[in-house]
């Protein structure tokens, strides 16, 4: 199968080395350096799975740890790997996963008919109606109940995979490796003090891989990887990727986890799948970045609505349009750059600004690059079924009082 | 998880320690008539305050010696540590 989602050129993906994987059972190909989502996306693959209770379609939204759809069941070196994150997962040569919560598959779904049977499931419902018949309860119910709830289902098999922990002592752990976080470890990393420094992606730099800025006389990126790099030769600093700090306990005590081989397609022998590490830090940079707040319309859960920012990520990093006609809606500036990368990469999208009359640089950028903004719209509710295909907008009335 | 000075070994995690209740509380005194009240109060009535609170602890895993911890029971800000002879 082509991508046909995919650009010419760009992103930092390395076009040398093609991957296959199987979704499904259906074999695609991606890049060396792709995660599973923006493998899937390049591929025009957006049903990833379905919703718990109402079986709706479900896609992509998000494009690192905040994704809330899009999650798999994973089949690694002949383990299973329940509730894995696409957006997380990198490619690997092999990589076979799955939908969970669908059956018979992901596009034809029966629980789907819980979606138009809503009506008929008042709070209360299952407490009442699984009461009787008594008898019914052991054969009937229960297995039914047990199957439908859940979503990727836990190994029955003893775990082989080795995993390790650890204690650490260092001056400052900064978590997140954007332009402040690398900024702040260089600083203290030059006087002397032991640094950690972690990210939780597999490649450094932020939000500078995905933004047009430059420091000094380079690029974000370029700064970034000379960076890490002197970092990297500094003994007194360690540098961690795929490295997530998930807990902040008292008097500076943080956890962090490292998955070491989730990468790749089995761990090499004496070499953990993941590394559990406890920290106890004399100071704390918190240079986590931030994560988009997705706005409300209706029916915003079909698969093709995303955030703007995950938007740019799959254009920036991987190379991938996540469509070929996108509408832009926002309430700030942000929206506007995800609408220029698609622009300058020919692709004409609209922008739905909420704002009346909003002024900025980015702004005007946008206008001279004749960009459709349409001021003081929104969103009324997203149209499609298992891909999002069209949109009802409305203008804000001027008087608020009429809608 | 705390990070408590040890005055014998010096600063060590929580999970070295382990803790030992309210270091205020007396033992009433050897060789005399003592209330069925008053033992009441040794043994079993602890009050469970909002702040400062002087607490022994034992580095079990460590020194092995009971040592007094002041923490504040909100904040878990340890103000001071001290041997187990000293007074407060």
């Amino acid at each position: 199968m082509s991508e046909h989602f995919r650009l010419d050129k760009g992103g930092l993906i390395n076009r040398s080395k093609k991957i296959s994987f199987k979704f499904n059972g259906k074999k695609y190909f991606g890049y060396e350096g792709d995660t599973l989502a923006s493998a899937l996306i390049a591929n025009g693959v957006h049903l990833v799975g379905r919703s718990f209770k109402y079986h709706r379609p479900r896609g992509f939204f998000g494009a690192g740890v905040d994704e809330p759809y899009a999650i798999v069941q994973m089949n690694r070196n002949n383990e299973v790997d329940p509730n894995v994150r696409a957006t997380e997962q990198e490619l690997f040569e092999g990589l076979e996963a799955k939908s969970v919560n669908c059956w018979p598959n992901v596009d034809f779904d029966i629980g789907a008919i819980n979606n138009f049977l809503g009506k008929f499931f008042p709070a209360g419902f299952y407490y009442k109606t699984f009461m009787w018949p008594k008898s019914f309860w052991y054969k009937i119910y229960e297995p039914i109940i047990r199957k439908a709830a859940g979503f990727g289902a836990a190994s029955i098999k003893h775990d082989k995979e080795r995993y390790e922990h650890k204690y650490e002592y260092c001056d400052l752990l900064i978590t997140g490796s954007g332009p402040s976080g690398l900024a702040s470890a260089y600083a203290a990393a030059q006087n002397g003090a032991k640094v950690i420094l972690a990210e939780d992606k597999s490649r450094f730099g932020g939000s500078l891989l995905t933004s047009e800025v430059t420091i000094g006389n380079q690029s974000g990126q370029e700064w970034a990887e000379k960076i890490i790099t002197e970092l990297k030769s500094m003994p007194n600093v360690v540098v961690k990727n795929r490295s997530q700090v998930f807990g902040y306990y008292d008097h500076n005590m943080l956890v962090m986890s490292e998955r070491i081989s989730d990468h790749l397609p089995k761990s090499e022998k004496y070499i953990p799948k993941q590394r559990l590490w406890y920290i106890r830090a004399k100071e704390v940079i918190i240079s986590s970045g931030s994560i988009e707040r997705p706005l409300v319309f209706g029916n915003n859960d079909i698969p093709g609505v995303m955030l703007s920012s995950a938007a740019k990520e799959y254009l920036k990093i991987y190379g991938v349009l996540v469509g070929k006609k996108p509408l832009v809606f926002t309430n700030n500036d942000s929206g506007y750059e995800t609408a220029i990368e698609f622009k300058k990469n020919g692709i004409d999208p609209i922008i739905l600004d909420t704002r009346k009359d909003p002024n900025s640089e980015i702004i005007k950028e946008a206008k001279d690059l004749n960009i459709n903004i349409k001021l003081s719209y929104v969103v009324v509710a997203a149209k499609g079924y298992k891909k999002v295909n069209s949109a009802d907008i409305a203008k804000i009335s001027e008087d608020k009082k009429k809608y | 998880m705390l990070h408590i000075k040890c005055p014998h070994c010096g600063l060590r995690s929580q999970n070295e320690f382990s803790y030992g209740g309210d270091a205020t509380v007396k033992r009433p005194e050897l060789n005399k008539d003592v209330s069925d009240k008053d033992w009441d109060n040794f043994v079993y009535l602890r009050k469970s305050p909002r702040g400062k609170h002087l607490e022994l602890w034992q580095h079990i895993s460590g020194c092995r010696q009971w040592i007094k911890v002041e923490r504040d029971t909100l904040t878990h800000e340890i103000f001071k540590t001290l041997k187990a002879s000293e007074e407060a």
